[in-house]
């Protein structure tokens, strides 16, 4: 046997009690160890739901026990409609493992428990206990699951068995027509005494891809109907490509793989068989990487989609086209089920076994010549009995659902080691990883210019869309995070995840609005359907969040008046460095509290605000031309524009008591400067005119909306002509860059309105 | 003429990589990094004049050098690591495969 240290044998088969029920009737069908899902009984019924992972008792003879339960949570929605089907989703939130159950066998019976482990996030200290019954002639379960966190709080879920493997995942498949036309395509099928070269007491059987995985807990289906044929015919005397690089593979997994353009995560794998490499010593690869440069990926792509394996590498070209029936065709099948399994291994985040510190792993993800250089020639091949070794068993079954699945946490970010030691400081809040699944009825997409420079204000647009068909929906579309209806997380160049916190926290009554159904149906105009919100993000409770030059990603979970809960898309965006030594030195004057208020405010006139003021009059004196300067004038132009209000105290006129309390006084005690706003935003207005970015169309629509104001507020026909003519401008600007007719309609109305 | 087909393997990270056969440079490359999906940093083929050569191998920054004997035609190919702070040498008849 491979050392399992970790690996912890069943408990002892239960004895015949006394407690008067017949043995025959505890007989057990099928292992207690797989997969059971069900809803949260209690504290509230239906609220959440439970996929759990029981890793107690073996599953087969080729499984190792890992000992271990796990388990995903998942937020419930639900859309209840009369004369409608139901329209429910579900909400990853987080997930859990138990590191060293407890676990006691009785005759009909067994019971689990343990400390829960969450990876991500501050937990106060959590039990669970589960139970599983059986009884002869009954499927096992149903599962009784009781979390209890430390002062008093339980909440439990009834979870049925679904699937003796731990996990469940679909494979498609596609190969190069060259290579089809050569030697039909065949996934491989080893016999695992074909070649001499193998541990004296391996059992016989036949593995293929998706045996290897169920071995490993995971149920792998190849998708019908079986692989797409992918067209690579030359011209005529011409060969065809070979020494595929990264960037074409993901442009044919973009363009070949039905599931590329769903949901990621997802468990959803592409597998293609294509014939050269651009390295001609690679037999595969998983190709879907970020941390590998490739002009093909969009920046925000998710990564471990796909793979290649590669039918002219020297490994293959003994495979035959059928059984095979000498040592080497057998070894070229041993390889290539290997290149197969150790790429899809990839793809569940898996690094190779030495870059694990586990160069001696009969595993999967090792190199046969490297361990063979360790440890001697044919040592590999001799001692290895097609597994992975234990940690990797436990990744597989037991890790961070976003680490584990594909498209979720970027490639070899965690593996197998998603809680490494001395990382505490990157807790990661809970929710900040969720997903949706199923038919969810609306969208959140965040969007922002990609690039900010340093100390630009960074705000993004927050997007809400129904994408049901046929069913207006009426929501809280306050999308400002102030007002709880949405929590943005922020993570940060070092890694460290953040809640973003607002400076301010508003009580407010909900306001309605109703997003009508998608626009292909009923009419709807383009727009009606969504409704966006420009939300600043830089300045909080806590500080600065974008203080750091660095990538930074940005999602958001949307739950309006707290009846929904819709995570949005992952924003990347990145701040830049100090563009000189001056901008440098001015950081240290910008990231304060009296700035950081200022832009919260979107500027102020306060006497107490003053420093800050006079930093942000410094940016935007600068004769150079940029976001940064634009936005911060645009701040100050706000500002000036708005009445400054003091509280006066003066006596009563009625006494002369000095006990009598003072008579306080709301007096406005700056007036609007309308005229110096105007002149205050006119390099902004150039600033957003120029740059076409559709990321910049909020913040350039809401300062000419702004400067109509101002324009209007100074009156005179003149100013009224200027107002008038800034907004026709913005409609022909916004009107060339796409921008949705409901929002120009807005602008023309609104110009229209001038008179 | 023989030749030596020589692969930069784990643990480069950016580095400037120098090669000498016989006190000829056959290789030299800055940036060399190792792609983590298959251990392999860069591949490239040498000539040799055939017998036992003398093969230096240099990481400037990390001050790592090794020098050591090659018979082409016992060892064809040539892995070279960066591990533990140190360079490996890993001779081999036979081509390395990468997955």
């Amino acid at each position: 046997m491979n050392p399992s240290p970790l690996a912890q044998p069943p408990q002892a088969a239960p004895v015949p009690g006394s407690d008067g029920v017949p043995d025959w009737k505890c007989r057990k069908e099928g292992p207690v160890s797989g997969r059971y899902e069900g809803e949260m009984t209690a504290p509230t019924a239906g609220q959440m739901l439970l996929d759990l992972r029981l890793d107690i008792d073996p599953r087969s003879v080729s499984s190792p026990v890992m000992n271990r339960i796990s388990g995903d949570l998942y937020q419930l929605q639900r859309i209840t409609v009369p004369g409608r089907q139901l329209t429910t989703w579900r909400v990853y939130r987080e997930s859990w493992v138990v590191d060293a159950p407890v676990v006691t066998w009785e005759r009909c019976l067994v019971t689990i428990r343990g400390t829960v482990r969450f990876w991500r996030g501050i937990h106060p200290q959590t039990t669970v206990e589960v139970r599983v019954p059986w009884a002869a002639a009954n499927p096992v379960g149903p599962a009784t699951v009781t979390f209890a966190q430390a002062g008093g709080m339980t909440a439990s879920y009834t979870c049925g068995k679904k699937s003796d493997a731990f996990r469940e995942l679909t494979l498609e498949l596609a190969v190069l027509k060259s290579v089809n036309d050569a030697t039909p395509f065949r996934m491989p099928v080893y016999d695992t005494h074909s070649h001499p070269t193998r541990p004296v007491d391996l059992r016989q059987r036949t593995l293929t891809l998706e045996q290897c995985y169920l071995d490993a807990g995971t149920r792998v289906t190849i998708r019908a109907p079986g692989p797409t044929i992918i067209d690579d015919s030359a011209p005529p005397g011409q060969p065809p490509h070979s020494g595929w690089t990264d960037a074409q593979l993901h442009d044919v997994m973009a363009k070949y793989f039905t599931q590329f353009g769903s949901n990621w995560p997802n468990w959803q794998m592409w597998g293609f068989l294509a014939n050269t490499y651009q390295q001609a010593g690679v037999g595969g690869i998983m190709f879907d990487a970020s941390i590998i440069p490739n002009s093909s990926r969009k920046p925000n792509e998710p990564d471990r989609r796909g793979f290649a394996v590669f039918r002219d590498h020297e490994w293959f070209k003994n495979l035959p086209a059928s059984a095979p029936t000498t040592d080497a065709q057998s070894e070229a099948v041993r390889k290539f089920l290997y290149t197969w399994v150790h790429e899809a291994g990839h793809a569940f985040n898996f690094l190779h076994s030495w870059d694990k510190n586990r160069p001696d792993a009969l595993s999967w993800m090792n190199y046969d010549w490297r361990y063979d250089q360790r440890n001697g020639p044919n040592k590999f091949w001799s001692d290895f009995r097609f597994r992975f070794d234990d940690e990797e068993l436990i990744h597989l079954r037991h890790g961070d659902r976003p680490s584990v699945m594909m498209g979720g946490d970027p490639w070899s970010s965690g593996g197998h080691a998603e809680a490494p030691a001395a990382a505490e400081y990157l807790d990661t809040p809970p929710g900040a990883m969720s997903a949706p699944e199923g038919a969810y009825p609306l969208e959140l997409t965040l969007r922002s210019q990609g690039y900010f420079e340093f100390m630009e204000p960074v705000s993004i647009e927050l997007r809400l869309r129904n994408v049901l068909p046929d069913l207006p929906l009426s929501l809280d579309t306050e999308l400002d995070p102030a007002l709880g209806g949405v929590i943005i997380h922020i993570r940060r160049p070092d890694g460290r995840i953040v809640e973003y916190s607002p400076l301010l926290c508003k009580l407010a009554t909900t306001t309605p609005h109703i997003l009508k159904p998608a626009p292909a149906v009923q009419g709807t105009q383009t727009g009606e359907d969504r409704y966006s919100q420009e939300v600043f993000l830089s300045y909080g409770k806590y500080g600065f969040y974008f203080d750091d030059p660095g990538e930074y990603l940005v999602r958001a979970l949307y739950q309006g008046a707290g009846d929904v809960l819709i995570p949005s898309n992952s924003l990347r965006l990145r701040v830049g460095h100090p563009l000189h030594k001056d901008q440098d030195r001015l950081a240290q004057d910008f990231f304060s509290d009296q700035v950081g208020v200022n832009l919260y405010l979107h500027g102020s006139r306060s006497a107490s605000l003053k420093t800050g003021t006079e930093v942000l009059q410094k940016i935007a004196d600068q004769t150079e031309e940029t976001a940064l300067q634009a936005k911060v004038s645009a701040v100050l132009a706000h500002a000036a524009a708005q009445p400054l209000w003091g509280i006066r105290s003066s006596p009563t006129a009625t006494t002369t008591s000095a006990s009598e309390p003072p008579v306080l006084t709301l007096t406005e005690a700056t007036a609007p400067d309308f005229k110096t706003a105007l002149d205050l935003s006119k390099t902004a207005l150039a600033f957003f005119k120029a740059n076409k970015s559709p990321d910049l169309n909020l913040a350039y629509s809401r300062l000419v909306r702004q400067r109509a104001k101002y324009h209007l507020s100074t009156g005179g026909a003149t100013q009224k002509g200027h107002a008038k003519k800034e907004l026709a401008s913005l409609h022909t600007d916004l009107a060339a860059r796409n921008v949705n007719s409901a929002v120009l309609q807005k602008i023309s109305a609104d110009a229209q309105a001038i008179g | 003429m023989n030749a030596v087909i020589f692969d930069l393997q784990d643990g480069f990270d950016d580095d400037e990589v120098i090669i000498k056969i016989d006190g000829r440079q056959v290789f030299h490359k800055n940036r060399v990094k190792t792609d983590l999906r298959l251990g392999l940093a860069d591949t490239f083929t040498a000539p040799t004049a055939g017998g036992t050569s003398t093969v230096e191998v240099a990481v400037p920054a990390r001050s790592l050098s090794e020098t050591f004997p090659l018979d082409s035609a016992d060892s064809p190919h040539v892995g070279i690591a960066v591990c533990n702070n140190r360079l490996e040498v890993r001779p081999s008849r036979v081509a390395f495969g990468y997955a």
